[in-house]
């Protein structure tokens, strides 16, 4: 995973610049694409609770990097729509999924030793995609540039309101 | 939506993850050779494709700790390298197994010691960032078990 930081912000970014032409896209909305940029690492439990523990406990295979595929984000996305208004729990759904997706897309571009990376799109499909080795996970330049950018499109967003 | 019907779907989701978590599991064990599996049984393995992912601690020659399980570690000489690296450096490798807890390395990836303290720290910021701008627009209410929307 590239770091925290730039998987919220480019989710901050890509959901602010549409909400300049999608009107019911507020602020509000925005903030839970953010929190959705974060949701497949969830699968980061696995620092607190390790695989090996889990699988102690159930008594069968088990791993939390199952949250961190397609199919894994978007029931956590499910999940925790649940805990919105049902007036809102749709667009909730809606907004924290495209977050997951966005963090995916960015995590399909590191580089990693393997020649492929990991099925992605699990329990869909077990392809695995060939890494693309574009930049590796702890690179800082990546929220070097997420940075100054989320802070230009948060000063568009403010003079666009005036 | 009543609360009792919000958590019977809840329930169904969780119950559908825990078996996303589980099959994904299966699949990854006949896929993949772990580290562990490597140990136990080095000489099936000789000649394959495998990855470790450890810590230099030493670099003439390189040498990967792969610490796999708590208190568990290997040590794994790397042949192939022709690039400077740093001691402490983070790194991941694939290659071919060889005897003698060496591996020919194809391809291998390096992170810097301090690129990592930095990814951790800016990480933790982003959470508190996130979390602080749901908390802005949205308020908890815990005995409904809902957030609803500041007006």
């Amino acid at each position: 995973m590239p770091d925290w930081m730039t998987h919220v912000l480019t989710v901050y970014v890509v959901l602010t610049a549409a909400s300049w032409t999608v009107a019911s896209l507020d602020r509000s909305y925005v903030v839970i694409g953010m929190i959705g940029g974060l949701v497949p690492d969830l699968a980061k439990i696995e620092l607190v609770v390790p695989d090996y523990a889990a699988e102690s406990v159930l008594g069968i295979p088990f791993t939390w990097s199952g949250l961190h595929t397609s199919g894994g984000a978007l029931l956590t996305a499910g999940i925790a729509a649940l805990l919105f208004p049902k007036k809102h729990r749709k667009p909730a759904l809606g907004l924290m999924a495209l977050g997951a997706a966005v963090h995916l897309s960015l995590d399909a571009f590191l580089a990693k030793p393997d020649p492929s990376l990991y099925p992605l799109l699990f329990p869909l499909s077990t392809w695995e995609p060939p890494v693309a080795g574009i930049y590796l996970s702890s690179d800082k330049w990546l929220s070097w540039v997420a940075m100054p950018t989320a802070l230009a499109v948060f000063l568009i967003d403010r003079y666009r309101q005036k | 939506m009543p609360f009792n019907r919000r958590l019977v779907i809840a329930a169904v989701l969780l119950s559908l993850q825990f078996g996303l978590m589980a099959g994904y599991a299966s699949y990854d064990d006949r896929v993949n050779v772990g580290t562990e599996e490597i140990v136990d049984d080095y000489d099936r393995y000789v000649g394959e494709k495998v990855v470790f992912d450890g810590v230099l601690v030493s670099v003439d020659p390189y040498v990967l700790r792969d610490e796999y399980l708590p208190g568990e570690h290997v040590e794994v000489e790397l042949v192939g390298i022709d690039r400077r690296l740093d001691r402490g450096s983070q790194i991941g490798v694939y290659g071919e197994l060889l005897p003698g807890k060496r591996v020919d390395v194809e391809k291998f990836v390096v992170h810097p010691p301090g690129n990592l303290r930095y990814m951790y720290g800016v990480s933790i910021l982003a959470l508190g960032l996130a979390l602080a701008a749901l908390l802005k627009y949205w308020r908890p209410e815990p005995g409904d078990f809902v957030l609803r929307r500041r007006e």
